[in-house]
């Protein structure tokens, strides 16, 4: 017999070969498919998991969630009264103002003290006096609990603000009346006024959403201008200085505030995911997504979400870094390939974490600074000569936590014959704090509250 | 027969070679510009205007030349008395003959597309191109496709060998140009990186590049005519074909002891097409790290980052193309191979089942085309990995290509079934392979298939092959046979549309009945209410204008045409505001000593001026009103003087007389805001002082206005058809500005039927007698407008309309108003 022939026999048929790579392709190729499908649903699995577990925490995941969890976390004594206000508000937008300094167009004078010139100051009288049923109606609505409840209808990011941007025209017609009252010296006016600006900024201290966040930081920085306008006419007595200490002394609660913004958000979020219609993303300049977007990637917008109430833990002390890493942490996830488009759908909704850091960190070193300016009035009131150094401050209660930033750079301070000057420098800059008074043109004192003139 | 005769006849069996192939481009030409009409921007018509002729000239070669060969019939020609010189003439000159054919073919296609966009030609050029430029270079690369086709399908034996060849060459010529202006300008500016290969190569030197490759096409080309169609060589002794003709042509079966027919039927396949394979391995493993390279170059791009220069769009493009073409190709030799010389009959007459036959043929390019598919996927989900920037479009992107590669795969491989000429179907192949990925876009776009019946199209192609084996094995080709295939090749069309076609039949549309009685009530309202003028929009005095409309205005200065400026005038500009402060006595400059009170009370005074024109008012504008009349509550809640009052009465009184000119505005837009106005006048009646401050004859005249639902549906009603009128007269997709969403065509399909049943459903809504039925209404019209939050009507019978009738059941019973069930429409 002939030995090919045997070993033919006895070797493997050459369609083995086809059999075998048809089966190993198959196999790769199943593997692929069964590895996607196990990891989806072990993704689904843990998507209902995730959800639930929010769920029973009391978090919102859905627009009546949030309806509730509002109204949970406000007081609707004040709601019929601060309505009123805003209508007013409203209303009196239609008088004659845009000429006016804070709620126009026109300009307060840079060294505002009473007996500089003012030229709006009659016109700002007359207006203040046509709108002061309006203040009045201000002032009574802060004598309610707070924050305040408003029946908003909760849809997601399509929510609409309309008492929260209203909130700032009342902040800007009470900083006003302020100034004006300091101007003519009406101390109980322009103390009112103040208190009413914290009112407002409190009564719509609304954390649902990073966009009333920011906007409560921006009440707050208008009641604190406020203060800081008056340290400049040496108007206050002891009394009236310990009264506005004490609407600055306690800090924000920052972990509140920054893990409510977080379970807010990311219920708007979830609801943003849950409507199909919106996931079309079909502009012309994003381009349609092939698939709609599986458990997996909601999934990773949930963890993205994790991660933010970890940011919040640790208060302001390291908030800009944790809040930078997480910014560096999303990019590289958003590097990463997937399937149904959930990188870039992140990529364009990635919460702007970094700018709410950086206003909360603003907004905390500006309190320390003011009451750090108040605190060297108050010396000077009870001993009649300014502190020699911040140190001195603790005769009048501030502790050195309070005197210095964040980073615990202590505050600049000078005495300049009669005029005593604080300053700091925006310590989200990294920016060092001067140790001798800047020139008022230094690029560190581009904002107002980095440097305050106390007489 | 003379010479003339004999050239004669030459000339006419040439053309009709080449008719087929000829008539398929044209048919799958116009095939594709009417999808990309249908559904694919418009860049794409210069594409295939562009890609028409190139892909004629590519096949040319091989059909006039090639095509000989592998029949044999060229050694026949030889046999004939003609001159060389003149067959090979008369098979260039039918060749160019053929091509000036397809260019023009191909410009009418591209003529018709533009006038069926509503577009010039120059619109059909993409923005970065020029119709001059593109033009000239599309023509002359075709030209030298000619030239390099005869060159191959003359000098190489095996046509697909001369066909890859082809493809080879022409790649090089762009890489040819590139490389020569980069030495040029090394040799001119001393640098090449950084200057050269980021500019494009300017059309001049394309043009001599192009120009001296065909020069040296047309010598190869002649050179090698003459060596075909002279003496046959002898062919090489047994044992010493080596090197590359080793490779490609040996067949296994003579190395291998083959004994099942299944295993000799696969072997067979690889045998029969072993170059074709190794060469289409060797374009997708071009292919794909060219791809790579390129999707590397293109994530390191910034945003809005620099230009990568001409050589990086000729990598993609290079990578894409040689792709898209090797997985065409793979799809089409599955029957194809089996065509030449009727090998298909050797195994049909031995009694192969078709069943073996058709899997037999499958499995060595299916084998190749996964394994690359699965290079592809792990490259490219390399290239993303290590790369810097943020590829978040990757999952998609391989997803879209390896579905598009298995389109192209199934239904090339039924093209190669269909088409009984190899080199036909070898030229014919990537505009099949366009075909399905033209149609999925289109079906994807247009019909917005969902991927199961996409998928389910794919596979059809699969399945019929798998049915037709056996009529194609026994080489059919009676009608039936063709229509089989039609019907097939009609389904898998249908698939996909069939979502959007049910939805086309099946959605709502108005019964005729009730669409003759909204005409009848369009008609009937313009006899009563023929108004088509203007409406005034409320202006405020500004100090500004005030002192500026003096200067410019023109008016009258004399006074004496006030009527004409009034006219003219209609509410707007500075003109009545003139007129008004003339007519008050006051001067501009005056104004500017007024206390804010005294302010306001022009500011009324000038509303009650304006509302003497009695035009209808844009309610829309009338916000700084209601304003100030909130604002004169609230003034008289600190301080309810007699003086106060009696401002607020007039101020109030101004209101209604605003909100009832508002409802004459005859748009749905100027209905929103009188119900914005009436919206506003409710809430100041339901103030706890209301009847106090109003007094009872202007409270219970507001209250009676407030709750006349008649007159507010009568002009509800009016505006929405005029606004629906106007929609038909214009073709918008709109009621006034609320804009129906037609963001893809399954929408834009039933637009102006979902446009007359949301009018007819508005109705039904404004006629509803109860408040269940108004809502039934009111959830079907959200439904169809499908923006929940910008549906016209939908806040229509709202809670201060209610809150109307609450009031007006508290008036005196004298004074109540006649329910509206019980008056006429």
């Amino acid at each position: 017999m002939d030995a090919n022939i045997v070993s033919v026999r006895r070797g493997r048929s050459p369609l083995y070969p086809w059999l075998i790579g048809g089966a190993l392709i198959l196999l790769v190729m199943g593997g692929l498919i069964g590895w996607g499908a196990y990891r989806e649903s072990k993704a689904a699995g843990l998507l209902k998991e995730r959800v639930a577990a929010i769920q029973s925490m009391g978090h919102p995941m859905d627009n009546a969630g949030v309806t509730l969890w509002f109204k949970e976390n406000t007081f609707s004594a004040g709601t019929s009264a601060w309505q009123d206000v805003l209508e007013g508000s409203k209303a009196a937008s239609h008088l004659p103002m845009s000429e006016l300094p804070v709620v126009g167009e026109g300009t307060i004078p840079s060294d505002f003290r009473p007996g500089v010139e003012w030229p709006d100051a009659e016109r700002v009288g007359t207006i203040l006096r046509e709108i002061s049923p309006l203040l009045g109606k201000v002032h009574r609505a802060n004598e309610f609990p707070k924050p305040v409840w408003m029946p908003i209808q909760f849809n997601g990011i399509g929510t609409l603000l309309d008492e929260t941007q209203e909130s700032r025209a009342v902040a800007r017609f009470l900083y006003l009346d302020a100034l004006h009252a300091l101007y003519e010296r009406d101390r109980p006016r322009a103390m009112k006024s103040i208190q009413s600006l914290q009112g407002t900024a409190e009564s719509f201290d609304w954390s649902f959403c990073m966009v009333t966040q920011l906007v409560s930081v921006a009440l707050n920085s208008i009641h604190k201008g406020a203060i800081q306008s008056s340290l400049n006419m040496d108007l206050w007595n002891e009394e009236e200085l310990a009264r506005l200490q004490g609407m600055l002394i306690a800090p924000r609660n920052m972990q509140r505030s920054w893990n409510d913004t977080g379970v807010g958000e990311r219920a708007f979020m979830w609801i943003y995911l849950q409507t199909e219609r919106d996931l079309g993303w079909g502009d012309e300049t994003e381009g349609k997504r092939m698939i709609p977007l599986l458990s997996s990637g909601k999934l990773k917008f949930l963890e993205m979400y994790s991660d933010w109430f970890v940011i919040g833990k640790g208060g302001f002390e390291g908030l800009r870094d944790r809040s930078k890493e997480w910014v560096i942490a999303q990019g590289r996830n958003r590097n990463k390939p997937d399937l149904d488009g959930a990188n870039r759908l992140m990529q364009l909704v990635t919460p702007a974490i970094d700018s709410y850091a950086s206003a909360l960190l603003r907004e905390e070193e500006s309190r320390r600074l003011l009451v750090t300016a108040i605190g060297i009035k108050q010396y000077q009131k009870k001993n009649q000569r300014w502190p020699e150094r911040l140190g001195d401050l603790k005769e009048v209660g501030l502790e050195s936590n309070t005197r210095e930033t964040i980073g615990h750079q202590p505050f600049g301070y000078q005495v300049v014959g009669e005029v005593a000057y604080v300053w700091t420098a925006d310590s989200t800059k990294e920016l060092t704090v001067p140790s001798t008074l800047p020139e008022l043109s230094s690029p560190e004192l581009e904002d107002p509250w980095h440097f305050i003139t106390i007489r | 027969m003379n010479r003339s005769m004999q050239l004669r006849r030459l000339y006419w069996k040439e053309t009709r070679q080449l008719i087929p192939l000829f008539a398929l481009l044209s048919l799958i030409g116009l095939l594709l510009q009417a999808f990309v009409v249908m559904g694919v921007e418009r860049t794409s018509h210069w594409i295939l205007f562009l890609g028409l002729p190139g892909l004629f000239a590519a096949g040319v070669g091989a059909m006039l030349v090639g095509q000989e060969k592998e029949q044999r019939t060229l050694q026949w020609l030889t046999s004939i008395p003609v001159e060389r010189r003149d067959l090979i003439a008369v098979k260039y000159f039918v060749g160019f003959l053929g091509l000036a054919g397809v260019w023009a073919i191909s410009f009418g296609f591209l003529l018709a597309a533009a006038r069926l966009r509503g577009l010039s030609l120059d619109g059909m050029v993409p923005a970065t191109g020029s119709f001059g430029r593109d033009f000239m270079l599309g023509l002359t690369h075709s030209i030298l496709l000619v030239l390099i086709g005869f060159a191959t399908a003359w000098s190489i034996r095996s046509t697909f060998a001369g066909l890859l060849a082809m493809v080879g060459i022409a790649f090089f010529m762009p890489i040819l140009s590139t490389i020569i202006y980069a030495l040029m300008a090394w040799i001119i500016k001393g640098s090449v990186i950084g200057t050269t290969f980021s500019d494009p190569v300017p059309i001049e030197m394309e043009l001599i590049v192009l120009s001296l490759a065909g020069a040296i096409a047309v010598i190869f080309g002649v050179r090698g005519a003459y060596g075909a169609l002279g003496p046959v060589k002898t062919p090489p002794k047994a044992g010493r074909t080596e090197g590359v003709t080793r490779l490609l042509e040996r067949a296994p079966a003579d190395e291998r002891r083959i004994h099942t027919p299944s295993a000799a039927l696969v072997w067979q396949f690889v045998g029969q097409n072993r170059g074709l394979l190794l060469g289409i391995v060797g374009m997708l493993l071009f292919a794909f790290p060219l791809f790579w390279v390129f999707l590397a170059r293109e994530l390191s791009r910034q945003p809005n980052g620099y230009d990568q220069g001409a050589l990086h769009g000729l990598l993609g493009m290079m990578a894409m193309f040689s792709g898209f073409l090797a997985v065409s190709w793979i799809g089409m030799i599955v029957f194809q191979s089996d065509n030449i010389s009727k090998r298909i009959r050797f195994l049909a007459d031995r009694g192969v089942s078709p069943q073996r036959v058709w899997w037999t043929r499958h499995i060595a390019p299916a084998t190749i085309l996964f394994v690359t598919l699965l290079l592809f996927v792990g490259g490219t989900c390399a290239t993303a990995f290590v790369s810097e920037s943020a590829p978040g479009f990757i999952g998609e992107l391989i997803l879209g290509v390896v579905a598009s590669f298995l389109a192209i795969y199934a239904f090339t491989q039924w093209a190669g079934q269909l088409v009984r000429s190899p080199i036909l179907g070898a030229i014919l192949a990537p505009l099949v392979a366009a075909l399905p990925i033209a149609y999925g876009v289109f079906a994807m776009d247009v019909c917005e298939a969902p991927w199961w019946l996409l998928a389910l199209s794919v596979a059809l192609p699969f399945w019929v092959t798998y049915r037709m084996t056996q009529p194609w094995m026994d080489s059919r080709s009676h009608l039936g046979y063709w229509l089989t295939h039609l019907a097939w090749l009609a389904l898998a069309l249908f698939l996909p549309t069939i979502p959007f076609l049910y939805h086309f039949a099946t959605f709502p549309s108005v019964p005729r009945s009730e669409m003759v009685k909204l005409e009848e009530d369009y008609d009937r309202v313009r006899q009563q209410w023929p108004f088509q003028g203007g409406y005034i929009i409320p202006q405020r005095l500004q100090y500004a204008q005030v002192q500026q409309g003096v200067q410019e205005s023109g008016a009258d200065p004399t006074g004496e045409n006030v009527e004409e400026n009034m006219a003219v005038a209609s509410g707007m500009g500075f003109v009545n505001e003139e007129l008004f402060l003339r007519e008050q006595g006051k001067k501009p400059a005056e104004l500017r000593q007024f206390t804010p009170t005294q302010w306001e009370d022009l500011q009324w005074e000038f509303l009650a001026f304006q509302l003497r024109n009695e035009l209808p008012v844009d309610a829309m504008s009338c916000r700084d009103w209601i304003r100030g009349v909130v604002w004169t509550r609230i003034g008289l809640e600190e301080d309810a003087s007699e003086e106060q009052i009696q401002r607020y009465r007039k101020r109030f009184d101004l209101m209604l007389r605003l909100a009832k000119s508002g409802r004459q505005g005859e748009r749905l837009a100027l209905q929103e805001g009188a119900d914005a106005t009436d919206a506003a006048i409710v809430r100041e009646l339901q103030q706890e002082k209301s009847k106090e401050w109003l007094g009872d004859a202007l409270y219970r005249r507001a209250v009676l206005q407030m709750n006349d639902t008649k007159s507010r549906r009568d002009a509800r009603y009016r505006a929405l058809l005029g606004d629906w009128k106007l929609a038909q007269v214009s073709g918008q997709v709109s009621l006034g500005r609320y804009e129906m969403p037609v963001e893809n065509s399954k929408m834009r399909i039933v637009a102006q039927r979902r446009l007359s049943t949301a009018v007819w459903r508005m109705k039904q809504l404004l006629m509803a007698d109860n408040e269940s039925d108004r809502e039934k209404s009111r959830s079907e019209l959200v439904r169809l407008w499908q923006v929940p939050e910008r549906t016209p009507g939908e806040k229509w019978y709202g809670d201060w309309e209610h809150q109307a009738s609450r009031l007006a059941q508290d008036l005196d019973p004298s004074d109540k108003p006649i329910p509206h069930s019980t008056q006429g429409n």
